[in-house]
């Protein structure tokens, strides 16, 4: 009986008349004559399907069970006997080819939902909370705020609270009073520490299916970030990124990170959604995202949602603070490596507020110094300078209370200058070998946006941005012979590369959100982007002499004679994605985001389609998700590991934009007794790559055909990316291990094989715990392991070529491939301890780290060295190791 | 004190990681050796030379052949090889006097028996390219007369496949080459192809400009006080070149220049020695001289 009461009842009496006079009558136009008294109301519809013969259908669900019916009619309507009977139960009916079919009426079913749209923020500071989760009392409505704090939802009239739950700060309750559309701002107060890294058993049960963001997001917990291992004195961002499955960084995490087998230069970074085209400081060992003024950061990896485009293998979405609306805070920071300072505050208090940040290192007298003294005990004389620095602000105004304007300025700069001239001497000569090597950038980023909130539905973002990069780089190494007998210089031998990569964008944006319904959550947009490149390479010596009029050649000589190319593009991008509810425990997203770019006059397009799946009951989620990715910038980065030369170019008619298609299918398992276990198995293939030819010398330069040597290739990666995290008690402990493969393939390398990427690490395995000693000290331990990287050595096996006449001239070192070996494996271990103090004005952190504690000797690269000396030739490895154990004390001044 | 527990194990844990770690150690200093051979075949001439040696490791001394080694020659359609012996002057050297004429479009085959060494059977072909040619445009003397620059038509219909060496020299005293510095001049300086420096420059055809035009420079700085006469000839040699030639000259140039090039990947040479290293090649010339002071 239950059964039938579920399925659709289909009541079929008298149709037999219609069939056979064969006319086509409208089944709710036939005439009734009917009368009853206190019937119910599904007999009665049996009793009206039975007079006229019209087949009447509805779902028991839907039809009220206790309602008796009196009713007289004479020559009416079955449609008008109908609407009387069933109006007053939100019931309609439609016709369905010679049927009726009683429904529920969706438009009065409407009125019973009521848009409640608002805003979520911190209640101290007044700053808005990026993916902050709303739900009603059974969970059976959510939504999550977007990177405004807006929110969205359609909520029954006769709900009475909404909660507010985001990490870090305690769950926020509001009572409402559903009468109409509301708009309403939830304050959130931020917990303490305790409830940050604690979660109970019993809190592990109770989580609901997942409902956290669809797609593969890893969200950096900004609490535990700032209570992170810091490297010198430093808690950054993309250090800690380095901890998650799937990403790997270069070594000792200088020049960048790889996301799943990923290029560098395929990880889109946005600081508050303004494209950064270098997002290191210090040759990657930190990132430029100041750690004291981010509010949100996310890492996707994987198919991402439809709105992200422009790289092929990962976003890193940060977001930074607008301002402190209420009050005037800040905090002082004081590390080994570098200060760091912010303040924000009101100008016009919940109207205007103003946020500033500084950071910039304070080694540069040290280094000198330090310098100075080592070159003297070497018998070198030479100079040094390094500092780094980076400048935050934003202005953020309340125009109303549906309507938010911020500008914002980013400035931030590397610069390296090395130089070191060392004398020497055999029986003969008198050498006088230098090193010199400038390398500078500069990132800038001007941005104004506006937000505005047209209804309870619909919201949109719109912004106006500048991102300007610069960089520069000359490496030259020289040999001069000096002669005693004519007291002169007789030759000089030597090797001088200039870099230069500038891009100047203008961009703008819009970004609407629209939530028609509960079940749909419409994003759609647009983007234009002018791009002004100009990049340059150049390598000389001594043979060039044709070319560079000058003895001691310097980089601005250099610089004289490249003639650099300017390369204009226009690129365009279009998105719309819907994010479908499917039921309570499954969630689906359709995207589609189309880019097309013009270069010379030359156009390119990328049609990106992305589908993204959730679902979940209980402890167990599952998710899916599938897409193109495409992008138009190429970069040029130097084949070994060391210091990073990056060179951005623009797609052009030879230089096709690169792609790659993504596949990600996982699993996630919580319970009490292991913690929250995640597996994740990706597949990515990507095409229209590029790097630097085997060509040598290629120059860039307005004169030349670079783009036609440059070799389009193809990869793939893939692999298998496990996470168990664990709370229990005041400790929460981590685990990430990823099995993964990365190759490469270009026609003109390697003979046409494929070949190990160079952050094909086959294994990485991170371990960690947080653990809290007491109110005010907690203590970190980090563990991180990773195959080495793959480089290319000679096999062992050399050769003098002959040349025609049979004289041996070069020595030939033979490989019998590339990336044919690889590298001692990366592993060190970092321990740390914050304490912290509380005053009336504020508190205090000082954290003590020990990085690297026992001191692993990991190879930041591997010279090739030749013993002209020997018999054989023989070849000799030198390992360069950096970063040895290092202590590292930071003092911050919260006020 | 569950925690304490875990925690330990959790370090403990660690550690045994770690102990278990072994470290990767690259010997570079062994690996099989092979024959290493040079042979370039010019059209119209007769005779051929090859050179023969080894590659060698830390263990291994570089090979000196003696006669027990055995080289042949062998010419398409022609069963009767020729018989290369050893040079009694030259220690790497295999030598033959025979009538026969190198012909453009022909096949040559190489056969070398090495095993009495423990080096098994090494094969080689090729085939000599027809000869073609470039009109001189213009030659002028730059700056202090130290450098000459040189421009060359080159027919425009050739298609691909079809490669060059340019090669500038003067011939000293003993009436030795002296190979002088060239310099691609043209104004597109990435003319796909074309490798600059002291051996010469390489030319894919098809990957010239479609003008078909080249401008090049050469130095003779380098080469001032060295027995060159002041007076003589620069001799310009344009062979016409086998891919297999271009490609290995091409990849052993690479292999030496990426080295110190950051952007650059450690180069594989290009060999076409079934199980050896080196070049069996064959070319045709068009030289062309010109007066110097």
């Amino acid at each position: 009986m239950s059964l039938a009461k579920k399925s659709i009842s289909i009541i079929l009496l008298s149709i037999l008349p219609l069939l056979l006079t064969g006319q086509k009558t409208i089944p709710d136009e036939i005439s009734v004559n009917y009368s009853c008294e206190d019937k119910a109301l599904r007999d009665v519809l049996f009793e009206l399907s039975e007079i006229t013969g019209v087949t009447i259908a509805w779902q028991e669900q839907i039809m009220p069970s206790d309602s008796a019916v009196s009713i007289s009619v004479r020559n009416e309507k079955l449609g008008q006997v109908l609407s009387y009977l069933i109006f007053d139960h939100g019931l309609t009916y439609k016709i369905v080819g010679s049927q009726l079919a009683i429904v529920k009426d969706k438009f009065r079913e409407a009125e019973n939902y009521i848009s409640v749209s608002g805003y979520i923020k911190d209640k101290e500071s007044g700053e808005v909370l990026l993916d902050a989760y709303v739900y009603s009392f059974d969970k059976s409505e959510y939504s999550f705020t977007n990177a405004y704090g807006f929110f969205s939802l359609d909520l029954p009239k006769d709900t009475r609270r909404i909660y507010a739950s985001y990490l870090g700060y305690e769950r926020a309750a509001v009572e409402l009073e559903l009468l109409r559309d509301t708009l309403v701002y939830i304050e959130m107060n931020p917990s303490n520490y305790i409830r940050e890294i604690v979660i109970s058993d019993s809190k592990i049960k109770s989580l609901p299916v997942p409902k956290t963001e669809i797609g593969n997001a890893f969200q950096v917990s900004m609490p535990m970030l700032n209570r992170s291992l810091p490297l010198a004195g430093e808690p950054d961002l993309i250090r800690n990124i380095m901890s998650s499955p799937g990403v790997s960084g270069g070594a000792d995490g200088f020049g960048g990170i790889s996301v799943r087998g990923g290029s560098e230069n395929q990880n889109l970074s946005l600081l508050d959604g303004v494209p950064v085209y270098n997002a290191q400081h210090a040759f990657g060992l930190l990132s430029i995202f100041n750690s004291s003024i981010i509010k949100s950061a996310k890492l996707y990896k994987g198919p991402m949602p439809a709105h992200y485009s422009g790289r092929l293998s990962s976003v890193l979405d940060v977001r930074t603070k607008d301002g402190n609306m209420n009050e005037v805070s800040g905090q002082v920071s004081l590390g080994l490596l570098s200060a760091r300072a912010f303040v924000e505050g009101p100008l016009i208090k919940d109207k205007v507020s103003i946020l500033v940040s500084a950071r910039r290192t304070l080694l540069d007298p040290w280094i000198q110094t330090i310098g100075d003294a080592f070159r003297r005990g070497q018998d070198q004389t030479g100079q040094t300078r390094f500092y780094f620095y980076d400048i935050n602000s934003k202005i953020n105004l309340r125009l109303s209370d549906k309507s938010r304007l911020n500008i914002s300025y980013y400035e931030g700069s590397d610069l390296y200058d090395n130089q070191v001239t060392n004398p020497s001497r055999n029986s003969s000569f008198v050498f006088k070998d230098t090193d010199q090597l400038f390398w500078n950038t500069k990132n800038q980023l001007a941005s104004l946006r506006w937000q505005i909130q047209f209804s309870h539905k619909l919201f949109l973002n719109t912004s106006i941005y500048k991102s300007k990069y610069l960089f520069n780089s000359f490496d030259h190494d020289r040999l001069d012979v000096f002669d005693s007998a004519s007291e002169s210089f007789l030759s000089s031998t030597f090797n001088a590369y200039y870099y230069q990569s500038h891009i100047d964008d203008l961009g703008s944006r819009l970004e609407f959100d629209y939530h028609p319904d509960t079940d749909h959550k419409l994003k759609f947009g647009a983007t234009f982007t002018h791009h002004n490149f100009q990049p340059a390479f150049k390598h000389t010596d001594q043979l060039d002499s044709l070319k560079i009029p000058t003895d001691f050649v310097v980089m601005e000589d250099i610089e004289a004679i490249i003639d650099k190319p300017r390369i204009i593009s226009r690129e365009y991008e279009f998105y719309i994605s819907d994010e479908i509810a499917l039921g309570e425990h499954a969630r689906l997203s359709l995207g589609y985001n189309h880019l097309m770019v013009e270069t010379h006059g030359q156009w390119h397009s990328i049609s990106q389609p992305r589908v993204l799946f959730m679902a979940g009951s209980g402890n167990h989620s599952f998710r899916f998700s599938w897409g193109r990715m495409g992008q138009f910038m190429h970069s040029l980065v130097n084949s070994g590991i060391g210091i990073p030369f990056e060179i951005w170019l623009p797609t052009t008619n030879q230089l096709r934009p690169e792609q790659s298609w993504m596949l990600n299918i996982g699993h996630s398992y919580k319970t009490s007794a292991i913690g929250e276990v995640s597996l994740d198995l990706f597949y990515n293939e990507m095409k229209s790559l590029t790097r630097y030819s085997n060509l040598s010398p290629i120059e860039i330069s307005s004169g030349s055909n670079w783009e036609e040597l440059l070799p389009l290739g193809e990869g793939r990666s893939y692999g298998m990316e496990l996470g168990l995290r664990k709370e229990k008690g005041n400790t929460l402990y981590n685990a990430s291990y990823t099995l993964s493969w990365s190759d490469r393939r270009f026609d003109s390398i390697n003979d046409g094989d494929f070949f190990r990427f160079r952050y094909d690490r086959r294994h990485m395995l991170n371990l960690s715990l947080v653990h809290r000693i007491n109110q005010d000290i907690d203590f970190s331990l980090n563990w991180q392991y990773a195959s080495g990287a793959p480089v290319t050595l000679p096999d062992g096996s050399r050769y003098f070529e002959l040349s025609e006449d049979g004289m041996d001239s070069r020595l030939v070192l033979v490989y019998d491939g590339i990336n044919n070996t690889e590298l001692p494996a990366y592993h060190r271990l970092d321990i740390g301890f914050n304490f912290r103090s509380h005053y009336k004005w504020g508190n205090t952190q000082f954290t003590l780290g020990i990085y690297n504690v026992y001191n692993r000797r990991n190879t930041f690269y591997r010279d090739i060295q030749i013993d002209f000396q020997s018999e054989n030739y023989d070849v000799r490895y030198e390992d360069v190791n950096i970063l040895p154990i290092l202590p590292s004390v930071n003092y911050t001044v919260n006020f | 004190m569950e925690k304490y527990i875990l925690s330990i194990l959790f370090v403990s844990y660690i550690i045994t990681l770690n102990s278990c770690i072994t470290e990767f150690e690259n010997d570079a200093n062994t690996s099989d050796v092979h024959l290493v051979v040079r042979c370039d075949l010019e059209a119209g001439q007769h005779s051929p030379r090859v050179y023969l040696s080894s590659s060698f490791n830390h263990n291994s001394d570089v090979f000196r052949f003696d006669d027990n080694v055995s080289v042949e020659l062998y010419e398409d359609g022609n069963t009767k090889p020729i018989v290369l012996s050893k040079d009694p002057f030259e220690e790497s050297l295999w030598i033959a006097n025979d009538s026969r004429i190198f012909s453009p479009g022909k096949l040559y085959f190489l056969r070398i028996d090495a095993h009495d060494f423990g080096f098994p059977l090494s094969l080689s072909e090729t085939s000599i390219p027809v000869k073609r040619k470039a009109s001189q445009l213009a030659v002028s003397f730059k700056g202090d007369s130290d450098r000459v620059e040189m421009q060359y038509q080159f027919e425009k219909s050739l298609g691909a496949g079809v490669f060059f060496h340019i090669l500038a020299y003067v011939k000293d005293s003993a009436a030795n080459r002296k190979y002088l510095p060239t310099f691609n001049h043209s104004e597109n300086f990435n003319m796909p192809g074309i490798l600059e420096g002291a051996s010469g420059i390489l030319i894919d055809y098809s990957k010239l400009n479609e003008d078909k035009h080249l401008s090049f420079m050469t130095d003779f700085a380098s080469i001032r006080d060295n027995n060159i006469p002041n007076t003589g000839y620069l001799i310009l040699e344009m062979r016409t070149v086998t891919e297999d030639y271009f490609k290995y000259l091409y990849s052993i140039r690479e292999n030496n220049e990426n080295i110190s090039n950051p952007f650059s990947l450690p180069t594989t040479t290009f060999t076409n020695i079934n199980n050896g290293y080196g070049l069996f090649s064959g070319y045709s010339v068009y030289r062309d001289s010109l007066e110097i002071e």
